[in-house]
């Protein structure tokens, strides 16, 4: 039933709305940080600026809508939903100020990007970007991908009351220990042991490679953040290519497999339960698609005979199903290349693997691949029981940190959410063929949104048109949510409007 | 009788990661290797 909205929940919603804001205010304190120790004054002053901003708005509405009791699940939806876009239109703020943006919907755009994990940018002369904007710019992926809301309840910031239904609501499926808290925690726990592993390992790179201590560890750190929290941004503009090297690349593909893994998976194996990695419905159905996929890649890139000897299409083409099947977007190619080099075979392997994402409750976007699993599972049972006598009662079952039935309700769930993307998938491909880009530029760049990858043909630019940076947000926003909490959101604005027509009407 | 000795906390979560690091360099080599011989023998 659609809740329709009093001013009571409205203050509610706005009151936690405003703690989100407030918190993304106070983070920009590492920015700042960053631009005077780089001697960046100007960067560290669009950050004091920032804060200054964000942080009175956010505690004018805190202030404004006293903290009410009861938060229930209908709440939590909304406020998640309305969070991330007030939460992306504060994290704005100082890249508006940056001069590196056109307007502020073009930073709008990138801190979008930025805490949905999905990598697509509209900066101009990244590679001239102060080091403080650089920095915020990756600290967005850090807290959105392991969720706004998961970092707010992390510090447990006046969201003691209803925080499950908040943590669920920010599309997250499962809890891994009994307690928000310890949940929040351990996800957070994950996070600094890989991102602290991948910063060490791509620093020793860096410095192999030539470059300065204090550059080299900025950058191995905003890479590290970038591939676990499966980003894609990059501190230059010709992103991952930038450097070069297969070493430096290596790295960043175990970081993406360690972020496309579900939290409780990790969970299930450091308390010391490896055989859930082997067994478990999800990784066999990535291992099986990253298989397929790249065996695709391969067999369209020797149609194409692009790269200049096998060595490089090996490397290019692993490399970019890894990418794109955990939603990182990091590339290694040119965006041109798309259209010309992975013809056919290739080029469909990679919007497939866009459109599947990772593993649910991990890092990365797209349909995830438990609800593949199981839609293949739900279909093979439905075969079987047509086949069947009608006497037979035949149960499915699943592997997933357990053994599991696989009811109808189960199936139906996962085959809802395929169907929100898929239809969104489509809905933005149209759009973008409508704005005069080709099909498959207008099909890949719309999966890469909504799937929150980052990977792009070049039709996300600074030029784009502004209606399509419009829905390229929308579609971010939407999919790293996975619509639920996005539609009710929606239902009751609609419903709150509602009584107003009808009086109009009379 | 084999006598096992507990785990620490740090022990398990120690193991854990390497097999998680293990696992993908596995199978990191198996999805590279299969793209290099499909593309030398195509």
């Amino acid at each position: 039933m659609w809740l329709r909205l009093r001013l009571d929940d409205m203050r509610l919603i706005v009151h936690y709305v405003g703690l989100f804001v407030v918190g993304v205010g106070l983070v920009m304190a590492v920015p700042l940080v960053t631009g005077l120790l780089y001697g960046e004054y100007d960067a560290a002053l669009d950050y004091l600026l920032g804060m200054g901003v964000v942080c009175s708005i956010g505690a004018l509405l805190v202030n404004a809508c006293s903290r009410p009791e009861n938060l229930n699940h209908t709440h939590a939806l909304a406020i998640t939903a309305f969070g991330w876009l007030a939460a992306s239109s504060a994290a704005a703020v100082p890249l508006a100020f940056s001069g590196n943006y056109g307007s502020y919907l073009d930073a709008l755009f990138d801190a979008v990007s930025g805490f949905t994990t999905s990598g697509l940018t509209v900066v101009v002369d990244l590679d001239h970007m102060a080091h403080a904007h650089n920095m915020w710019r990756h600290l967005t992926h850090l807290i959105g991908g392991q969720g706004i809301v998961v970092a707010a309840l992390s510090l447990a910031v006046g969201l003691r009351g209803g925080g499950f239904s908040l943590y669920l609501a920010e599309g997250r499926d499962e809890r891994i220990l009994p307690n928000v808290l310890h949940t929040v925690r351990f996800i957070w726990y994950v996070t600094a042991v890989y991102v602290a592993l991948g910063t060490l390992a791509l620093f020793a790179v860096t410095l192999y490679l030539g470059m300065s201590p204090e550059r080299g560890v900025l950058h191995a750190f905003w890479i590290a953040v970038a591939a676990y929290d499966t980003g894609g941004f990059a501190p230059q503009s010709l992103n991952a290519m930038y450097y070069h090297s297969f070493l430096f690349e290596t790295v960043s593909v175990f970081l993406m497999l360690a972020g496309m893994m579900n939290f409780n998976l990790h969970a299930q194996v450091w308390r010391g339960d490896r055989i859930e990695l082997w067994k478990n419905l999800e990784t066999r159905v990535l291992a099986f698609n990253i298989m397929v996929l790249s065996a695709l890649v391969a067999i369209g890139f020797a149609a194409t005979e692009a790269f200049s000897g096998p060595l490089a299409a090996v490397r290019k083409g692993a490399y970019h199903v890894f990418s794109a099947h955990s939603g990182t977007g990091h590339q290694t190619v040119y965006s041109s290349q798309w259209a010309t080099d992975f013809g056919g075979p290739a080029f469909a392997a990679i919007l497939i693997a866009m459109a599947a994402g990772g593993a649910v409750s991990s890092t990365a976007g797209g349909i995830k691949a438990l609800r593949l699993g199981l839609i293949v599972r739900s279909v093979i049972q439905q075969v079987k029981e047509a086949t069947a006598p009608r006497s037979a009662l035949m149960r499915a079952r699943y592997h997933h940190l357990g053994e599991r039935f696989l009811t109808p309700e189960i199936g139906a769930a996962a085959a809802t959410v395929f169907i929100l993307y898929m239809v969104t998938y489509v809905t933005g491909a149209l759009i973008g063929a409508a704005y005069g880009y080709d099909a498959g530029s207008a099909i890949f760049e719309s999966i890469s949104a909504t799937a929150n990858v980052g990977l792009s043909t070049g039709v996300t630019s600074p030029t784009m048109p502004t209606g399509l940076k419009i829905v390229y947000i929308t579609q971010m926003w939407a999919g790293r949510l996975e619509f639920i909490a996005v539609l009710v959101l929606v239902g009751q604005l609609i419903m709150s409007l509602g009584p107003q027509r009808s009086r109009r009407a009379a | 009788m084999p006598v096992h000795r507990l785990q620490s906390p740090f022990e398990r979560w120690r193991s854990g990661l390497l097999v998680e690091i293990v696992a993908s360099a596995v199978f990191m080599a198996i999805a590279y290797g299969m793209v290099a011989i499909l593309v030398w023998i195509l």
